[in-house]
């Protein structure tokens, strides 16, 4: 536990632009946290992996140019990725993202296959570049029992090997969850923005940061994800970032997230994030939320009342113990393995 | 809908008796029968493949599933009368695609015209094609088509006719330039008379009269149309490049020189996943050239394609006037053709002979080719036999 606090340190003192006590570039690299990576070791950095990552997002982008400009009859806003990347960090290139994800009302998803299809994608995914559609099971299950359809893909033109992958999620919550928000309470609220010169939508700020902290969280406590791919810092390093670049208001997203009922999702991961970066731009923004969640979630984790149970390893442990994600398999009981099989059969 | 199949379904997935499912309540929960995740998956697909339906993205919500009283009321608009697709909108100007009349007072275009106009415009991106038929001086129609406010564009419309004739006889020409039959359309006017002179001459047409006062109109319009219905194709722009070519085959004396002067370039290939979705839409929408009558649904397609045990041939065509995209496809299974259709955009040109002859070659050994009289693929009847394949009914 003593060498996992010594990477909280060195991440803090990387924030604090102060040389870190240990190298944790590495760990960096692994938690695809690039803000901090640039900060720390800008010499380290890769710029083939920089070059690759820009070539693949504005490759992706200016293939949906027109995709965008008919997906305009309906109320959309792209979320996380490029978007998040350049409204958090400056620079849309920044983070590693494979996927666009698209935000729209569950009314729409007719609509919106159909522009999609008409644009030559493909409901599949990817093996040895090439694509595979899904079968008919995958797709209902996606729409089911998940927040966003299966995935739309289609092989951009002129590229070698190069495919891009539309996420449309219609839900800010999990499939997991017997509740459901009003989208248009987010589509109300969009605005321009421009990607690899493409024009095309997403929230405005402290919508975005609500439909972030929503995303984040569900990362954060799925069962299948945290078997999957353990905790990343980097969603926490987004929450600091997205605060810190935005300014947004606390208080204008307590009044969404009172309105939505989800103000303890927004306080997990606001708490989360200042537990690994101590960083005072959170300290105001946390202090606020503990004064009117109902609720404290941070101990827990599962994304249902069935679901949730209380942490048996510590945050550090989740985040940077090598074993964490065989450990945390293990400790879970025969039913809740059995739902990461079903998940497993289908996504 | 055939509830007793349903249930019988969902009682072999749920591994109970179909009467313990016929006698809980309607609003108890089929979760506490056994109707798990894997189980609703299940259901559903298999349904669908029993059925011949695709339930769409927005009902594949487990609330559309949870009771038998919301399975039966999400899948009854599956199961509704197959009415034959509507393909054509003919519309009215004057107080229908406008306030006032042309020529008369200067037109209005408030927010209702708007909003409806919106709704024309979608039409017009899902393929359906939409036309003007008007009685007033084309001057004056031609004048208001212009006014700042119009969402629609001139090129938006496939057929235009604008004169003192009779309406009736407007959309029979409608009718015989876009090669559709009348029962494919839906006929739009503010005015009484003209919808009973449609209803009298045209029984086969649905008319509809446009109020602005009762506003019902436009849903009453959109639910006409197949919004479901999967293309890339903009056929208000392919029905213009079907005009060009028809002009320019009045310059040559035979069809054979005409034909020779396009630049045709016509590619047979195995049906890929990629086009199902225009396979689809050919075969929902081809009735004179489709000579087994089959309708398949996507699941059906993709099925075929994937399957060793059938051979799906599609044939796209260009020419020098555009790209026609897939006209056409044949279905092969045990050395019979199970289905042949091409698209109406590429009658008279012989590329159903191409096809054959590319099925041919596959097949070297072919046993015949079904036939089913669906009442409008008369004209082709004789195509097998005129092409030395045996047909079988």
């Amino acid at each position: 536990m003593a060498d996992y606090m010594q990477i909280v340190d060195a991440v803090r003192s990387i924030e604090r632009e102060q040389k870190p006590s240990i190298d944790i570039s590495l760990i960096l690299r692994e938690h695809r946290c690039m803000q901090w990576l640039k900060k720390g070791y800008q010499k380290q950095l890769s710029t083939q992996n920089f070059v690759l990552n820009t070539y693949k997002i504005s490759k992706s982008f200016r293939a949906c140019a027109d995709f965008f400009q008919d997906l305009s009859v309906v109320p959309y806003a792209i979320i996380k990725g490029a978007v998040l990347s350049k409204i958090a960090y400056g620079d849309e290139y920044l983070r590693k993202s494979g996927d666009i994800d698209i935000l729209i009302s569950r009314s729409q998803t007719n609509i919106v296959k159909e522009i999609l299809l008409r644009h030559g994608f493909v409901q599949g995914y990817l093996k040895d570049n090439k694509i595979y559609p899904y079968e008919r099971k995958n797709i209902v299950f996606y729409d089911v029992y998940t927040h966003q359809t299966a995935p739309f893909i289609k092989k951009i033109q002129d590229t070698p090997e190069l495919f891009v992958v539309l996420d449309i999620n219609f839900d800010v919550f999990w499939g997991e969850s017997e509740r459901t928000i009003d989208m248009d309470v987010f589509l109300n609220n969009i605005e321009g923005i421009e990607i690899s010169g493409v024009q095309c939508n997403t929230l405005k700020p402290a919508y975005a940061f609500v439909a972030l902290c929503m995303h984040h969280y569900k990362d954060m406590n799925s069962l299948y994800l945290l078997a999957e791919h353990g905790m990343r810092m980097d969603q926490l390093c987004d929450i600091l970032y997205f605060i810190k670049s935005t300014k947004i208001d606390v208080f204008d997203v307590i009044e969404i997230a009172s309105s939505l009922d989800v103000l303890e999702y927004i306080h997990f991961c606001v708490f989360y994030a200042y537990k690994l970066c101590a960083h005072p731009a959170l300290w105001d923004f946390l202090r606020a939320l503990d004064s009117v969640i109902k609720c404290d979630l941070t101990p827990f984790f599962g994304l249902s009342e069935a679901e949730r149970q209380k942490w048996s390893f510590a945050f550090e442990e989740r985040l940077f113990a090598p074993d964490f994600k065989a450990k945390f398999t293990a400790s879970l009981s025969t039913q809740k393995k059995n739902k990461l099989t079903i998940n497993g059969m289908f996504v | 809908m055939d509830k007793h199949k349903i249930l019988n379904m969902l009682a072999e997935i749920c591994n109970i008796s179909e009467d313990t499912l016929t006698h809980m309540s309607n609003d108890d929960r089929l979760e506490d029968v056994g109707l798990d995740s894997l189980g609703l998956i299940s259901f559903i697909v298999h349904l669908e493949k029993e059925f011949n339906v695709e339930i769409l993205d927005s009902d594949l919500i487990p609330i559309n599933f949870d009771t038998k009283t919301h399975m039966f009321q999400t899948l009854a608009k599956y199961f509704q009368s197959r009415e034959m697709p509507k393909k054509c909108l003919i519309l009215d100007c004057d107080n229908v695609l406008w306030k006032g009349i042309s020529g008369e007072h200067e037109i209005l275009i408030d927010d209702d015209v708007v909003g409806f106009q919106s709704e024309l415009k979608r039409l017009v991106c899902h393929g359906v094609l939409v036309c003007l038929c008007s009685r007033n001086n084309e001057e004056f129609v031609m004048e208001s088509l212009q006014h700042p406010d119009m969402l629609l564009q001139l090129n938006d419309f496939a057929v235009v006719k604008i004169d003192w004739r009779d309406k009736a006889t407007k959309v029979l020409e409608i009718s015989s330039e876009l090669n559709l039959t009348t029962d494919s359309f839906v006929f739009v006017d503010d005015n009484e008379y003209e919808i009973g002179l449609i209803n009298f001459s045209l029984p086969n047409i649905k008319t509809i009269k446009a109020d602005y006062d009762a506003h019902c109109f436009v849903n009453e319009i959109i639910s006409c149309f197949d919004m479901g219905a999967n293309t890339n194709m903009d056929r208000t722009k392919l029905f213009r490049e079907q005009k060009e070519r028809e002009r320019a085959r009045l310059q040559y004396i035979d069809v054979k020189s005409y034909n020779d002067s396009l630049n045709t370039e016509i590619v047979c290939e195995l049906g890929t996943i990629q086009n199902v979705q225009r396979y689809v839409e050919l075969s929902q929408r081809t009735n004179q050239f489709n000579l087994s009558d089959k309708h398949y649904t996507e699941s059906e397609l993709v099925d075929r394609i994937q399957s060793s045990e059938y051979i799906v041939l599609s044939m796209s065509v260009k020419d020098k006037y555009g790209d026609m995209g897939v006209v056409g496809f044949a279905v092969i299974k045990d050395s019979i053709i199970e289905s042949f259709m091409i698209s109406c955009r590429a009658f008279d040109r012989d590329f159903e002979k191409v096809l054959l002859k590319q099925v041919k070659q596959m097949v070297p050994n072919l046993l015949g080719g079904y036939f089913q009289d669906n009442g409008k693929n008369g004209r082709f009847a004789s195509f097998y036999l005129e092409n030395g394949i045996v047909v079988i009914k």
